[in-house]
């Protein structure tokens, strides 16, 4: 047991070091020489010219280059940004806090809504169960740059109920300007968790050993905290794990949709003016956070599923 | 002596296409306290739906008639709470498929604790009684079983398992459905060996279910045949394998291949097993049989006493001075 988490967790590192590999390397596949791209459309002298070629050891070889920037990393250094004329840790630091408060609300809303609904309509077949179907099947296929706008439209223009824009200040002030982005931001992952969680139930409900612990004489509560709800969290949560972490990615669509100036947005910006270094960070800040939050699902699949826990301990 | 379960007309429907299609159509059965009877019948001939509803563990769908009273008591109008009772303290049932009747993720001790634990044992006190449970059905290592799970363990263990389950709540009765179809021959005679000798030490009465007429002998002390859905014979278990009363039953026994006679050839029961819902209107057994006469297709037979057992057939008496049912013809198909 003890052997197989460190085995995860080392393959989670794996995963994190090849990719910064990558994300790295990317910065080399760009069309002209890497200082070129460093610079981007602006005018440098040969003295920033000089100072980025030094901060990205561009004339050592490759993987030391690679090393001295992953080194970098590891000690809060993501390098400097020639657009905005600060270092990148400047500009992610004030940031990732919205971020991560709007994917956290998303995330809540995306395992609550779903899974809520889903264990619902997974118990009860019939008229709520039929209404929860319709809706998910209908949230399902919205993306989230449609779901964000009809929700600006919809809340915050018509009804006035929230605000157009922006991130807020000060905790409760914050959680009321990102509800509608949270919203928009879950609402598909919400409804595939439902969908999921409503097959889970279902099927366990089905099984044959259902039917041992009724006739047993245990209480249908019982039967379906014990039986059913336990052993349809096994799929629920390697699910609503990888919806979270598909979050990530649609944070870019739904800060630069509500103008909120997180992470997502900051990507999108940076993108678009040629802030390498920036985009090179942020990358790899997003794509830690999902191996992190799959190497979680990883772990608790294993404390979940005591046949998972056999198998690894065999292999 | 009241029976201490009754079964009355039982009819089984599943909705099926646009109709409720029968999966058992008429079943009448009493077991008086102590005693072992066995329900023998073909797959799908509606044995386990009907150890399932005397339990009532039926899926949600199935629509259920008739009656069955467990010491007097209507089994299937009780309430939620008296059900339960009733489950926990009175019936208890075992499986054909050990493997899949226990939650693949909780260990053996959470399973016969979770059964302790309605009647109010728990914690060590729990742990000794699944240990002494667990060598009652003659399991030697015990504290390895309670630490293991389903998967862990083989088939005849986990059948010992749900039988020690089974005989925790000291029940009066006991359903076992095809306790030992799936599991290898050695196994399955432990396995009987446990169950025979656990029901004589505590006179349980026992439903036992298979579809081999002669385990059902060997075990139990009357035999009822059931045949899509309808009980057609019950007789004590030795008279049924004697002198059957119900030409399915002749056909049944004389198509067994016999250890002691070579035979070039086994003699089969022409024609295939058929589901209640497909049964023609008269005798469900009449398209089979050797014996049938254009009146046989007229109307069900009536379920009627006859040499100290029951047949639903009309030319029992008939075939049975003739002869004819030892001997039953067979067209060769």
């Amino acid at each position: 047991m003890a052997r197989t988490i460190i085995f995860r967790i080392l393959g989670a590192l794996v995963t994190l070091a090849v990719t910064s590999f990558v994300v790295y390397g990317a910065l080399f596949l760009a069309p002209g020489s890497p200082i070129n791209f460093l610079i981007g459309p602006h005018s440098a002298n040969p003295a920033t010219i000089a100072r980025l070629e030094t901060q990205y050891h561009l004339n050592d070889p490759f993987f030391q280059q690679w090393w001295t920037w992953v080194t970098g990393v590891l000690h809060g250094d993501f390098g400097y940004s020639i657009v905005a004329r600060s270092s990148v840790s400047s500009l992610i630091g004030p940031r990732i806090g919205t971020t991560v408060l709007l994917i956290a609300y998303a995330g809540i809303l995306t395992i609550g809504f779903g899974v809520v609904g889903g264990i619902f309509s997974g118990l009860r077949p019939g008229k709520i169960d039929g209404s929860v179907t319709v809706l998910t099947s209908i949230g399902l296929g919205v993306p989230q740059f449609v779901s964000a706008v009809v929700f600006i439209t919809v809340f915050a223009v018509n009804l006035k109920w929230f605000p157009t824009f922006g991130g807020g200040s000060g905790f409760a002030d914050q959680i009321y300007h990102l509800t509608l982005p949270a919203l928009a931001l879950a609402l598909s992952g919400a409804c595939y968790v439902s969908r999921l969680t409503r097959a889970a139930v279902r099927d366990e409900t089905g099984r044959e050993h259902v039917v041992t612990a009724r006739a047993r004489g245990l209480s249908s509560s019982a039967v379906v905290r014990r039986h059913v709800l336990r052993n349809a969290a096994i799929p629920v949560v390697t699910v609503s794990g990888l919806t979270v972490a598909g979050l990530i990615a649609g944070t870019v669509v739904v800060e630069s949709a509500f103008g909120i100036n997180g992470i997502g947005a900051l990507l999108v910006q940076s993108v678009q003016q040629s802030d390498f270094p920036t985009v090179q960070a942020i990358t790899l800040v997003m794509v830690a956070a999902f191996i992190l939050v799959n190497t979680i699902v990883d772990l608790a699949y294993l404390a979940l599923d005591p046949r998972i826990r056999a198998r690894s301990a065999a292999g | 002596m009241t029976d201490l379960l009754r079964i009355e007309g039982l009819r089984i429907q599943f909705p099926g296409g646009s109709q409720m299609r029968d999966v058992v159509s008429e079943v009448s059965l009493a077991i008086a306290p102590g005693e072992a009877v066995g329900l023998v019948g073909e797959s799908g001939s509606g044995k386990s739906m009907t150890a399932r509803a005397v339990i009532r563990v039926l899926p949600p769908t199935a629509r259920v008639s008739g009656e069955i009273t467990f010491d007097g008591a209507p089994v299937l109008s009780m309430a939620s709470k008296q059900l339960r009772a009733f489950r926990q303290k009175d019936v208890a049932m075992i499986f054909q498929d050990p493997s899949v009747h226990l939650n693949p993720i909780r260990t053996i001790l959470d399973f016969l604790a979770e059964g302790m634990r309605l009647r109010g044992v728990t914690g060590d006190a729990a742990r000794s009684r699944a240990k002494s449970l667990l060598s009652q059905v003659l399991i030697d290592d015990p504290d390895r079983v309670l630490d293991s799970y389903p998967h862990q363990l083989s088939g005849g263990m986990l059948q010992r398992v749900m039988i020690a389950s089974a005989i925790d709540g000291e029940p009066r009765l006991l359903l076992a459905d095809e306790p030992t179809t799936a599991l290898d021959v050695t196994t399955q005679a432990e396995v009987l060996a446990i169950i025979d000798r656990l029901r004589r030490e505590r006179g349980v009465g026992l439903l036992f279910i298979t579809h081999d007429l002669e385990l059902a002998a060997a075990i139990c002390d009357r035999t009822v045949v059931m045949y899509a859905g309808r009980t057609v014979e019950e007789q004590g278990s030795m008279a049924v394998h004697r002198a059957p009363l119900h030409p399915y039953t002749a056909g049944l026994l004389v198509s067994r291949p016999h250890v002691s006679q070579k035979q070039a050839r086994l003699q089969v029961l022409p024609g295939r097993p058929i589901a209640a819902y497909e049964a023609p209107g008269g005798c469900s057994f009449a398209p089979r049989c050797a014996h049938a006469q254009p009146a046989c297709e007229a109307e069900v037979p009536a379920f009627r006493a006859l040499a100290g057992g029951h047949v639903a057939c009309r030319r029992a008496e008939e075939l049975r001075t003739a002869g004819l049912l030892k001997e039953v013809t067979h067209a060769e198909s």
